[in-house]
C-alpha cells in the first residue's frame, strides 16, 4: 500500500474514501436511526435519471444531476412526511422510475458516455480535485452542523414529536437532511458509485449503532469504520487488481455478517 | 402563572380524510386538575392530545392552552407512548431527560443545545429522582425495562418544568408491578401541576383522577374523580359490564350506579 502511494490517483483514491467514508458516517447514522435506508437508496437510484437526463440535454453532468437529484429527493422527503406508514412503496416507484428515465435518456442521447458500470461502482481511481474538494466542503458544513446544533439533532433523530413540542424546527431538519444527503450522494456516487454509497451509508453505522453510547460516538464510530474498510478493501483491489468499489463492499459486508453473528455486546 | 384555564376547547372538530373524529367538543379544565381521559380505541384520545400540543389543528374551532394557542403554549410537557421503536437507539438515560432542557428561556445554554446551561444538568438529574431512577442515569436506555423507560420519558417531560403535562397512555404495554411503580409516581405529582394522562384502563381514575373526560367522538367532561355509568355507555356505547369484570376497582363507581339501566351491570364486580 505504501508503494503506492507514490501515485497521484492513489492518493486522491485514498482521501477521496477518507472522506466518503466520514460523510457516510455522519448522514449514514441519521439515516439508521431514522429509518430512511429506503429513501437513501432511492436518492441514490433515482439520481440515475440525472445523469441520463443531463447527457440527453447536453447539460454539464455536475448540475443536472445535482438539480434532478434534489427535486426527486425532495419529492420524497415530502412524501415521507407526509405519509410515514406508506410512504416506501412511492419511494419505490420513484426509485425505478429515476433509473429508467436514466437508461432511456441514455438511449435517446445524440453522443453515449455515461458508463453504467462506473454509475455503479464509481471510477475511485480517477477522482479529480474539484470532487475532493466539494467533499470536504460538504463535511465542514456537517459537522459544524452537528458539533454546534447536537442536542436538537438528537432530540430530533431520536422522538420527532417531543422535539416538535420542545420547539426544534423538525420540518427544517427533515428537509436539510434530505437533501444534504442526497448533495453527499450525487458526489459520492462519481467517486466510489452508487451501490458503495449505499453500502458506506448502512453498513458501517449498522455495525456501529451495536457498540456506541451515544450518537456521536456512532458517527465516530461509523467513519472508522468505513475507512477501514475502504482502507482494506482498496489494499485488496491493488494487491489482486479488482474493482475497487466491489472488494470494499464485500469486506464491509462481511464485517457486519461477523458481527450480526455475535451477540450485541454494549454496556 | 396566569390565570387562564389550563385547556379550553371551543366547538372543535376533527377529521381524518372525512371521516370525524371529534365533533363540536368544548370544555374547560382549570389549572392543578388531574384530568383523566378514557375512551374506546378509535374514539378520538390520542387526537384529542395532538390538538392539545398543537401537533395538528383542528377543522373548527379553537384550542387554548394555558391561555396561548395550542403549539404556541409554553410550559406543555409532553409523554409520548414508549412503543419501544427506539430500543437500539445509542443515548443514555440522562441525554434524554437532557432533551426536555431544549430552548428553556432561562437556562443560558446554547439554542440548539451544543452547550449546556447552568442548571440543565441538575433539573435533569432531579426529574430523574423524581421518577425514581436517577441511579440509571449513565445507562443506555435500550437497557432499560419498559417500564423504567416510560419513566424516563416522564423525567425527560418534568425537565422543562411544565405547568401542563400530556400523558399519552403511559400505562400501556407494562408489566402490572412497573404499572404499579408508575401509579404511584404519578400520584405522586398531582395537584402540583396540571396533567392531563390519555388511559386506557381505569386504574388511573381511581388512584389519582380530579376530573374524567370520555372521548368517544364527543366528549363527556365530568369534574370529579369518578366514573359514573352514564359516561360509561356515553363513551363506548355498551353496558360497562365487560370494564368492570376485568378488575375495576369498587369505589370508582359514585353510589348512583344502580340508577343506571344496564341490568347486567353487577354482573362481575366486587
Amino acid at each position: 500500500m505504501i508503494e503506492a502511494l507514490q501515485y497521484d490517483f492513489m492518493r486522491n483514491a485514498l482521501l477521496a474514501a477518507l472522506l466518503a467514508s466520514a460523510l457516510c458516517g455522519i448522514l449514514g447514522t441519521l439515516v439508521v436511526v431514522k429509518r430512511y435506508v429506503i429513501l437513501a437508496g432511492g436518492i441514490a437510484h433515482a439520481a440515475y435519471g440525472g445523469v441520463g437526463l443531463s447527457l440527453f440535454l447536453g447539460l454539464p453532468p455536475e448540475a443536472g444531476t445535482f438539480a434532478f437529484t434534489g427535486l426527486v429527493s425532495l419529492l420524497m422527503a415530502w412524501i415521507a412526511k407526509r405519509s410515514p406508514g406508506r410512504s416506501d412503496s412511492v419511494i419505490g416507484v420513484l426509485w425505478a422510475a429515476g433509473m429508467a428515465v436514466g437508461v432511456i435518456c441514455t438511449d435517446l442521447a445524440p453522443r453515449s458516455g455515461a458508463d453504467l458500470m462506473s454509475y455503479l461502482f464509481g471510477s475511485i481511481l480517477t477522482v479529480t480535485r474539484q470532487d475532493l474538494l466539494l467533499m470536504g466542503g460538504l463535511l465542514a458544513v456537517c459537522l459544524a452542523v452537528c458539533a454546534t446544533r447536537y442536542r436538537e439533532i438528537l432530540c430530533f433523530a431520536f422522538d420527532e414529536d417531543f422535539a416538535r413540542v420542545r420547539g426544534v424546527p423538525t420540518s427544517f431538519y427533515h428537509y436539510a437532511l434530505v437533501v444534504v444527503l442526497s448533495l453527499s450522494v450525487v458526489l459520492a456516487i462519481r467517486v466510489v458509485g452508487l451501490i458503495l454509497v449505499i453500502a458506506l451509508l448502512t453498513i458501517p453505522p449498522s455495525i456501529a449503532e451495536r457498540f456506541s453510547r451515544s450518537l456521536s460516538g456512532m458517527m465516530v464510530l461509523s467513519t472508522l469504520l468505513g475507512v477501514a474498510f475502504s482502507l482494506s478493501g482498496l489494499q485488496l483491489a491493488y494487491t489482486f487488481n479488482l474493482t475497487a468499489g466491489a472488494a470494499i463492499i464485500l469486506v464491509a459486508a462481511s464485517a457486519y455478517m461477523l458481527v450480526t453473528v455475535f451477540p450485541r455486546r454494549r454496556s | 402563572m396566569n390565570d387562564a384555564p389550563a385547556l379550553l376547547f371551543d366547538g372543535v372538530s376533527f377529521a381524518y380524510g372525512g371521516d370525524p373524529v371529534l365533533e363540536d367538543v368544548s370544555f374547560s379544565v382549570p389549572q392543578g386538575e388531574y384530568l383523566v381521559c378514557m375512551g374506546p380505541n378509535g374514539g378520538g384520545k390520542t387526537t384529542l392530545l395532538k390538538l392539545m400540543l398543537g401537533l395538528i389543528a383542528p377543522d373548527s374551532g379553537s384550542v387554548s392552552v394555558l391561555g396561548a394557542p395550542a403549539g404556541d403554549a409554553r410550559g406543555v410537557g409532553y409523554v409520548p407512548q414508549d412503543a419501544g421503536r427506539n430500543r437500539g437507539f445509542p443515548v443514555s438515560v440522562l441525554d434524554v431527560v437532557l432533551m426536555g432542557r431544549l430552548h428553556m428561556p432561562a437556562s443560558g445554554g446554547a439554542p440548539g443545545g451544543s452547550r449546556l446551561g447552568r442548571d440543565d444538568r441538575s433539573r435533569a438529574e432531579e426529574a430523574l429522582g423524581a421518577m425514581g431512577l436517577a441511579h440509571r442515569r449513565d445507562d443506555l436506555m435500550g437497557s432499560l425495562s419498559q417500564g423504567q423507560r416510560q419513566r424516563v420519558l416522564i423525567a425527560r417531560a418534568l425537565a422543562a418544568e411544565p405547568s401542563l403535562l400530556l400523558l399519552d397512555e403511559p400505562a400501556a404495554s407494562i408489566d402490572r408491578e412497573a404499572g404499579e411503580v408508575l401509579d404511584e409516581r404519578l400520584a405522586a405529582l398531582k395537584g402540583r401541576i396540571t396533567i392531563v394522562e390519555v388511559s386506557h384502563g381505569l386504574s388511573a381514575v381511581s388512584s389519582r383522577a380530579t376530573a374524567v373526560a370520555c372521548v368517544n367522538r364527543r366528549v363527556y367532561y365530568h369534574d370529579k374523580g369518578e366514573i359514573v355509568p352514564e359516561m360509561l355507555s356515553l363513551a363506548y356505547g355498551t353496558c360497562p359490564v365487560e370494564l368492570v369484570a376485568h378488575g375495576l376497582p369498587h369505589r370508582v363507581l359514585a353510589p348512583h350506579r344502580h340508577d343506571g339501566n344496564c341490568d347486567r351491570e353487577d354482573g362481575g364486580a366486587a
